[in-house]
């Protein structure tokens, strides 16, 4: 099957990554760009296997348990599943290229592009899992992965980042799996597909339910147990940045979309509006405590790492709709914010800028010496702000509309919110257009910007604004 | 098929990336291939609104079908009047802009910006449905933001554009929540459909949406209290000003107003709040712009005033004049602009009090009087006959807002005349040259237009174009004009200097001045609400931010408990 096919060349490309680093005396100063090569060509391959079998996932649900397979579990992939593929593959895909020159010459390479596969293959797996011990299976292998990314520099805030992160998350599993373990003693059945049997489980069916979203909700950064994700991205360095805050925060948030998917027929019943009441709640916080945490910030990456907290809010406040409307607006912030985010984070480490050279100190005035650099990050800014014509327009739209569509004074509140926050967000993202792209230092040199490090943000910004341009052409396979 | 209805906007919105390649073989190409493109949308613009005959009709093109929207332009009276308006007015800036922006940088970021601007304002005026409108709007808004700091090096420049961006972004969450609270409503967002939907009881709460698209529609065409943006955005080009901050974008507002007049009608309590904001609005700007010594500044408030004139003939249920009284202050303020740009460039600052005597520049000269004549409604002048249309409209509806209007008309001359006699009259100024003739040019078919541009408004019998010359209205709007113009001589003329002494020793005048200039408070109030949420609120977000594993800790437990206790609160 082609699903797990995809995961075995992923895991197959770590260990070659692996394998090729060990020829480093040989391979001398090519080195990182011969390992990375073999990310990236495993993560194409990949991309047009998927690509290949797009058509298969849009015509339905795509349900399947191998029988002669390394992964030999429960899969399932409908149409929202199949966008959340793809935005993890491209955004990987990108991070391979962009790090195949940015990464130093460091020991580990190695390990760093076997993880960066690993983390992708896991995360295809988690968006793919058919049942609840599944998630449970590829979201440890997309954490463990998380934690030697985090600590990938070995300086002591990088260990203690991926220290911190470790405990919250671990934490989150077991909160996770507790509200499994209820679940099957309630329902006898670990299935997603069975879970509207919680029904008619009273209290237990809410607690089952509830501790499930709070255990995935603390990878996926809500508040009030968002708190590790501004550390972790803070000690990582840009690339990892990128991959981490999309592909992990949006693979485990698609995790909870699995977990409330099969209420949603169920959307008028007491189960479900008990949970309404804590997600919007959540929600509201999170984007709020996001957005105004993103305006403390002085380094651009850590402020990145707050709003990324805060488009978790909004991500959650469409999955608290319970409606279909409101997961295809999860799946299309996922693939619009996903690329956004990722090609800004890639620009505040264009040059092989470190976590202190993305102090806005540092960054100010690069715009005026570098034009392209500042047309880019102009353009990522108005991106994340959800101006057209980028996509990101879209995916707030249809964001609003599912909000709208419930109809109650609650999510109609939850509406104002959401879009007040988007101004919000427009006060600290254009203090970087200001002082990054618009002011000019005196004395201030162009930085050679080598074509690989702005052809990876480039193409994600330019595949943003054909989704914005044509937006049927994603939300045509979603809607 | 009607492609000039398309070409329209298309042709300026795919000319505005060529700029800048152009830019890279030969800097003078960007100009003029602006000029060229600026000239081939007037002539589209100028068939579509002479060749038009009704009946109105809409043509669509699939776009994002899955959320029902549609690219689609609506041809009727409206939209080919302004399509027209905006279309030819725009060339005559873009040649103006040839001309003044000649020695500047960036010429190839100007000009893309300024194609992609007009382009989408076109696009804007053109749209038939609510979504494809609300694209448009948010892109001149972005091409308005990034040309007010066009010239970066300058703080202000940069925080004005900033600033502008974010206010007019208030106003635009608003009107987005409107257009999709009518999207879910009622399936649709096209102005036909949504004009059908209204005479249907119950359909949606027209109240909220109507609230919430004048909130949208007040941001963008700068309406108290959402108008501070406004005179900061002078911080930008003179051509940005007359084409964006005079003539185009912030009359979008209105429009919005005119295009969901049936929305609004459908609640009196929503026409009266159009008509409150206007006066407020109207006066306000007045008022400030008595005081204003920047005469960019002037003209910004002034701005503001008009359009609460237009705001509140919506409010009165004269659309039609509000959409008249927009074509005319387009013109006249646009020319205004031209003009002053001229000044400034002459006198080399912008603050009337150090200029003076400037006559000697003739053909300025009389553009802007021709400007300021029309600005105050003197006959036979473009703005007589669009203002005497809402005065006797509201001398018949409603004698309070009449009252309104005709002492904002007072202020309005007193203002106009202010800044005609402080930069123009005084000890002649000699030595100071004609602008080049790709400014004149411009400026001379503009005064042109102010003069008899009434004879075309109703040509085409796009709209029903209603003037009564009411003997009651003539009689106000004359005593107004002639009022203002003459306390304005008094103390500009006959009385200079004492007056300039008056001001500066009196001290409750100088209390005044202060507050006025200061724009009554309202900049400041702002500062504080954004401190309060950037740094206060900032701060109480980061207090849980601790970086302590054991903060961390206490809150996962927190969440955890909360949560038991609303299962057991919940009582399933």
């Amino acid at each position: 099957m082609w699903l797990t096919g995809i995961m075995e060349v992923l895991f197959a490309g770590a260990m070659v990554s692996v394998v090729v680093d060990t020829g480093r005396a040989r391979l001398g100063g090519r080195r990182v760009l011969a390992v990375g090569a073999v990310a990236a060509v495993s993560l194409s391959a990949c991309l047009a296997e998927f690509l290949a079998n797009w058509s298969q996932a849009q015509s339905g649900p795509v349900t399947a348990t191998p029988v002669v397979s390394a992964f030999a579990t429960l899969y399932t992939v409908d149409k929202f599943g199949a966008l959340v593929i793809l935005t993890v593959l491209v955004v990987g895909l990108a991070v391979a290229v962009y790090s195949a020159t940015s990464v130093g010459e460091r020991d580990n390479v190695g390990l760093f592009f076997a993880l960066l596969q690993i983390i992708v293959a896991c995360a295809v797996g988690l968006v793919s899992a058919g049942d609840l011990l599944t998630v449970f299976l590829f979201w440890e292998g997309v954490s463990i992965s998380a934690y030697g990314l985090v600590s990938f520099e070995r300086r002591d805030v990088s260990l203690e980042a991926a220290m911190k992160y470790f405990f919250m998350a671990a934490s989150g599993s077991l909160i996770y799996l507790y509200g499994v373990a209820l679940t099957y003693s309630a329902i006898g059945s670990i299935r997603l597909s069975e879970l509207p049997l919680l029904l008619s489980s009273g209290s237990l069916g809410l607690a089952s339910l509830l501790l499930m979203l709070l255990g995935l909700g603390v990878e996926a950064a809500l508040f009030p147990v968002h708190m590790w994700l501004p550390d972790a991205y803070g000690s990582s360095p840009a690339l990892t940045g990128a991959l981490h805050g999309r592909v992990v925060n949006e693979a485990v948030l698609f995790a909870m979309l699995k977990v409330v998917q099969p209420l949603v027929p169920y959307a008028g019943s007491d189960l479900v509006r008990g949970a309404q009441v804590a997600l919007v709640a959540v929600a509201a916080m999170t984007m709020l405590v996001g957005n105004l945490g993103a305006m403390g910030q002085t380094n651009v990456r850590r402020m990145l790492a707050f709003s990324s907290v805060a488009q978790m809010g909004y991500m959650l406040a469409a999955l608290s709709t319970f409606t279909v409307l409101g997961l295809a607006a999860v799946a299309f912030l996922i693939w619009n914010q996903g690329i956004v985010k990722a090609s800004f984070f890639m620009l505040t480490g264009a040059g092989g800028k470190d976590y202190e050279g993305a102090e806005l100190d540092r960054l100010e005035g690069l715009g005026q010496s570098s034009k392209t650099l500042g047309v880019l990050f102009s353009s990522s800014a108005l991106a994340m702000v959800g101006s057209p014509p980028f996509g990101t327009f879209w995916a707030e739209l249809l964001a609003v509309e599912a909000l709208l569509s419930v109809g109650t004074d609650m999510f109609f509140g939850l509406a104002v919110v959401l879009v007040l926050n988007i101004v919000l967000s427009i006060a600290y993202y254009f203090r970087v257009v200001n002082r990054v792209a618009l002011v000019s230092v005196e004395g201030k040199e162009a930085e050679p910007m080598k074509p690989s490090f702005l052809l990876p943000p480039v193409a994600l910004l330019a595949l943003s604004v054909l989704t914005g341009l044509v937006p049927a052409l994603i939300l045509g396979t979603i809607l | 098929m009607n492609p000039s209805a398309w070409l329209l906007w298309l042709i300026p919105l795919a000319s505005a990336p060529v700029v800048p390649a152009l830019g890279r073989l030969d800097k003078r190409a960007c100009k003029w291939f602006a000029v060229a493109v600026g000239g081939a949308t007037a002539l589209i613009g100028l068939e579509m609104g002479l060749t038009f005959s009704g009946p109105a009709q809409t043509q669509t093109l699939a776009w994002v079908p899955s959320l029902g929207v549609a690219l689609e332009v609506q041809v009727d009276g409206v939209s080919t009047l302004l399509g027209a308006f905006v279309a030819l007015l725009s060339f005559a800036i873009v040649v103006y802009a040839a001309g003044n922006m000649e020695r500047e940088r960036g010429q190839a970021r100007f000009y893309s910006l300024v194609l992609l601007f007009v382009g989408a304002m076109l696009g804007l005026v053109m749209a038939g449905n609510l979504v494809q409108l609300y694209v448009f709007w948010e892109i001149v808004g972005i091409c308005s933001a990034f040309l007010i700091a066009f010239w970066n090096d300058k703080e202000s420049a940069r925080k004005a554009g900033i600033k502008a961006f974010f206010v007019t972004r208030v106003g635009d969450a608003a009107l987005l929540l409107a257009v999709i609270l009518i999207l879910t409503s009622i399936g649709t967002t096209s102005l036909s459909g949504i004009a059908a939907a209204t005479k249907v009881p119950g359909t949606a709460n027209w109240t909220l949406i109507g609230f919430l698209v004048l909130v949208g529609a007040m941001g963008k065409s700068a309406q108290v209290p959402l108008h501070v943006w406004l005179p900061d955005a002078m911080e930008g080009p003179t051509p940005v000003s007359a084409l964006i901050h005079a003539a185009t974008m912030v009359n979008a507002g209105v429009y919005l107003l005119v295009r969901l007049y049936p929305v609004l009608a459908t609640s009196q309590a929503l026409l009266w709040s159009v008509l409150g904001v206007g006066l407020l609005s109207m006066v306000v700007g007045a008022v400030c712009a008595c005081a204003a010594d920047d005469l960019k500044r002037v003209l910004a408030y002034s701005t503001i005033s008009q359009l609460g004139l237009m705001f509140a003939a919506i409010g009165l249920g004269n659309w039609q004049g509000a959409v008249f009284h927009l074509v005319s202050q387009g013109v006249f303020k646009a020319l205004a602009f031209m003009a002053a740009g001229s000044v400034i460039e002459a006198a080399g600052t912008r603050r009337m009090d150090e200029m003076g005597g400037l006559r000697t520049m003739k053909v300025t000269y009389v553009a802007f009087l021709a400007a300021a004549l029309a600005m105050i409604g003197l006959p036979p002048f473009i703005g007589f006959w669009t203002k005497d249309a809402i005065l006797s409209a509201a001398l018949t509806t409603n004698q309070a807002a009449f009252a309104a209007i005709a002492v904002g008309s007072v202020l309005t001359a007193y203002y106009s005349f202010r800044a005609v006699f402080k930069v123009f009259q005084g000890p002649k100024r000699e030595g100071v040259g004609e602008p080049p003739a790709l400014m004149a040019g411009p400026m001379v078919a503009m005064s042109a237009t102010a003069a008899f541009g009434w004879l075309l408004l109703d040509y085409q019998k796009l709209l029903p174009f209603g003037f009564s010359l009411d003997p009651p209205a003539l009689a106000a709007s004359m005593f107004a004009l002639v009022s203002g113009v003459m306390v304005s001589y008094y103390a500009f003329v006959m009385k200079r200097e004492e007056t300039k002494a008056a001001l500066a020793s009196h001290k409750a005048a100088g209390l005044l001045k202060k507050a006025l200039l200061q724009g009554l408070g309202f900049d400041e109030a702002y500062g504080r609400l954004s401190r309060l949420v950037t740094v206060s609120l900032s701060e109480a977000a980061l207090l849980i931010q601790t970086g302590d594993l054991d903060t961390n800790a206490m809150l996962l437990l927190a969440a955890l408990l909360t949560l038991l206790l609303l299962v057991a609160v919940g009582g399933l």
